[in-house]
């Protein structure tokens, strides 16, 4: 699903200049939850923008889907990112004026997709976080928790390869936390290839594999089971 | 998506009411003073008779009374006197000529429970109306031979039959002008060359209204020009108005039709050998420069449209230029303040040309809103301008096809404000707001 081999980023400054990814290389299988793991600046966020098509890279080779991605146009890499890629953040990312039907609409419009299936897509991913009663209110009206689950509503509504998260309980409480994971952990479960960014360890040990990022290159590989990593191989995600 | 990017502007705008109600404030006052002033500069630069002025023409006589070295546009007067306008309307070249002057006198209306009214009073040959092409209501004008034969006949204007008559039909009745009863024979029907070409001494931008009489009356009825420009060379050998025609005074209107440019040519040819007869007489000692002008450059000739105006225009569209570069930094703080939108929408598979479309398209929402408030702003303007200059009451009315200028102007100037703060959106760094929200 995702393959990097020998990614470098660097960030310049006129005075500075920050390696923030080396000779990153790595490897998710369709299917797989993998946590990433790291101390502050080590490069587990650069690594999710690069993965996200969100960052450029320096060198390397980057395979997204099989789709090398390293030279893509503004358009291509859009509607890739469109079409493959579903982003969880940890601040949310809500559009404030726009209730939960039309945040969920957001990717879809850009997809191109008829009112009808629009439609029918945005009522089945808010169902499956739990909010198709709250279609009309605006994010302001939800919890903290509540936000998260229509953000994950809208990345799911595109029903895109591979689902990325950014600490995506770090604004969250516990008991609001653990039914964020619980639902990634479903989603998962149901087949769809989540990579989740967090320096939590416990969170961390919530996922099937967990990758530790330091100084810019992966350190460690940790396999938590032996769940086999190719559920739903080269499927998008489909809503449980 | 068009609807869509509707909607995305229009929450855009309740979003942040302030700051977009203060860029719609600067488009529209910006607008609205270049459009009032456009109207008035328009409505002074178009042709105040569409479809034949290309065959109407005046002329300014080279007529020094001493030699001179050379004789500037400005020294001959755009006026003719007596003597000569009864000279040169002999020439036959023209199809039509038209002599007239503007005087005023009471009438008295017919119904005696009408008081008697001060009115204009034209005096114009009969074939005036053939040169001007005036539109009658009804009747018709006198002719050549009336002229001679029954001077004592009126044409009213459409206004002052509506004052003496109601608006009925007079042809036929009498009226009483000054101390003569008058036949009346035809009332004109709308007819306001605007600017008024054929007489720019006396306003160049006013109405004909009142009664016309025969110009073959003028040294029966000894009416002096009242209004406009008189200039005399040298004072009449007498205190009669015999001696007064007589005498180099400046005061006629004269146009004529010319059918080709060969006849224009003929008749300058004309004017200078009357020119050079008449300095065989001891009279025009200039240099034979004689013009002729036809009816555009005779209004840049009289300088109806000065150069003061035009710098005003300019100083109206710098202002424009000044609202806008106010606008792109509304703009540009409008739309970064939605950083984190766009970065979520750029994250989501919104690519740089669909953000682009996007915003352009509230660009295009705040042009429109800002030209209806610059139609506003300009609609107040010229209440203004006619409350301070009342000559220009002709020229302060907004056309429907200006009001489509007011609008298609402020959608193609924010547009073009907008360029740099919409481009400069769809550059942001995606990952950086995202993360920062």
């Amino acid at each position: 699903m995702l393959s990097m081999k020998h990614v470098s980023k660097i960030f310049q400054t006129d005075l500075i200049e920050t390696h923030a990814l080396r000779d990153f290389n790595l490897e998710v299988a369709t299917g797989e939850f993998v946590a990433v793991t790291g101390p502050s600046g080590s490069g587990k966020t650069t690594f999710l923008n690069i993965a996200g098509l969100l960052d450029p890279f320096e060198s390397g080779e980057y395979l997204l889907d099989g789709v090398d991605v390293s030279h893509l146009s503004d358009d291509a890499a859009s509607a890739l990112r469109n079409e493959k890629i579903g982003f969880i953040f940890q601040s949310f990312n809500l559009i404030p004026d726009l209730n939960l039907f039309d945040n969920v609409d957001v990717p879809l419009r850009y997809r191109g997709f008829n009112a009808a299936e629009r439609k029918r897509r945005i009522e089945r991913a808010l169902e499956t976080v739990g909010l198709s009663g709250r279609v009309k209110h605006l994010p302001s009206q939800l919890s903290g928790g509540q936000q998260q689950r229509v953000a994950i509503a809208r990345a799911l509504a595109g029903e895109p390869k591979i689902l990325l998260a950014d600490e995506p309980t770090g604004n969250l409480d516990s008991l609001m936390a653990r039914q964020v994971l619980e639902l990634l952990e479903s989603l998962n479960e149901a087949g769809a290839t989540i990579i989740m960014v967090t320096h939590d360890a416990d969170l961390a040990r919530r996922a099937r594999r967990n990758v530790h990022v330091l100084d810019g290159r992966v350190d460690d590989y940790t396999l938590y089971d032996t769940l086999d990593q190719a559920r739903g191989q080269n499927s998008g995600l489909t809503i449980p | 998506m068009m609807a869509y990017h509707l909607k995305l502007a229009w929450l855009s705008f309740r979003k942040t009411p302030v700051m977009s109600s203060l860029i719609i404030g600067a488009i529209g006052l910006g607008i609205g003073v270049c459009i009032s002033l456009l109207t008035v500069y328009v409505l002074m630069i178009k042709d105040p008779a569409p479809g034949f002025s290309d065959r109407l023409f005046t002329y300014k006589l080279d007529n020094q009374a001493v030699e001179t070295a050379e004789t500037s546009t400005a020294m001959k007067h755009p006026l003719v006197g007596y003597r000569d306008a009864m000279n040169i309307i002999k020439s036959d070249i023209p199809v039509n000529q038209s002599l007239h002057y503007q005087t005023a006198a009471v009438i008295y209306p017919a119904n005696t429970n009408q008081s008697p009214v001060t009115e204009r009073l034209r005096l114009a040959n009969a074939g005036f109306f053939a040169v001007h092409r005036v539109p009658f209501l009804y009747g018709s004008p006198w002719t050549d031979a009336d002229e001679m034969s029954d001077p004592y006949q009126t044409v009213l204007t459409r206004a002052l039959n509506e004052t003496l008559f109601a608006g009925e039909n007079s042809v036929g009745q009498s009226l009483k002008i000054g101390p003569n009863h008058y036949k009346i024979i035809g009332v004109m029907d709308d007819f306001k060359p605007m600017p008024l070409y054929l007489e720019t001494d006396g306003g160049a931008f006013n109405e004909i209204t009142g009664a016309l009489i025969p110009f073959s009356l003028t040294p029966v009825l000894e009416m002096r020009k009242n209004g406009g420009s008189t200039r005399c060379r040298s004072d009449p050998a007498e205190d009669t108005f015999a001696a007064f025609l007589e005498t180099d005074c400046y005061w006629i209107h004269h146009w004529v039709e010319l059918a080709s440019a060969d006849d224009v040519a003929r008749f300058t040819q004309y004017l200078d050998d009357y020119g050079l007869q008449q300095r065989q007489f001891g009279r025009f000692m200039g240099n034979a420069m004689h013009e002729v002008h036809g009816v555009l450059s005779w209004l840049e000739d009289r300088q109806v449209v000065n150069q003061d105006y035009r710098i005003l225009l300019s100083v109206a569209f710098l202002f424009l230029l000044v609202c806008l570069l106010n606008c792109i930094g509304l703009l540009l703080a409008k739309f970064l303040g939605k950083s984190s939108e766009i970065s979520l929408r750029r994250a989501v598979g919104g690519s740089r040309k669909m953000i682009f479309r996007q915003y352009m398209v509230e660009v295009t929402l705040i042009g429109f809103l800002g030209g209806c408030v610059g139609l506003l702003v300009a609609a107040s303007g010229l209440v203004g301008i006619r409350a301070l200059y009342r000559n220009y009451e002709q020229l302060t009315h907004l056309t429907l096809e200006l009001s489509g200028i007011a609008i298609l102007l402020a959608i193609v100037s924010t547009i073009i404000a907008g360029l740099f703060p919409v481009w400069q959106v769809c550059r942001l760094p995606v990952s950086q707001h995202l993360k920062s929200q």
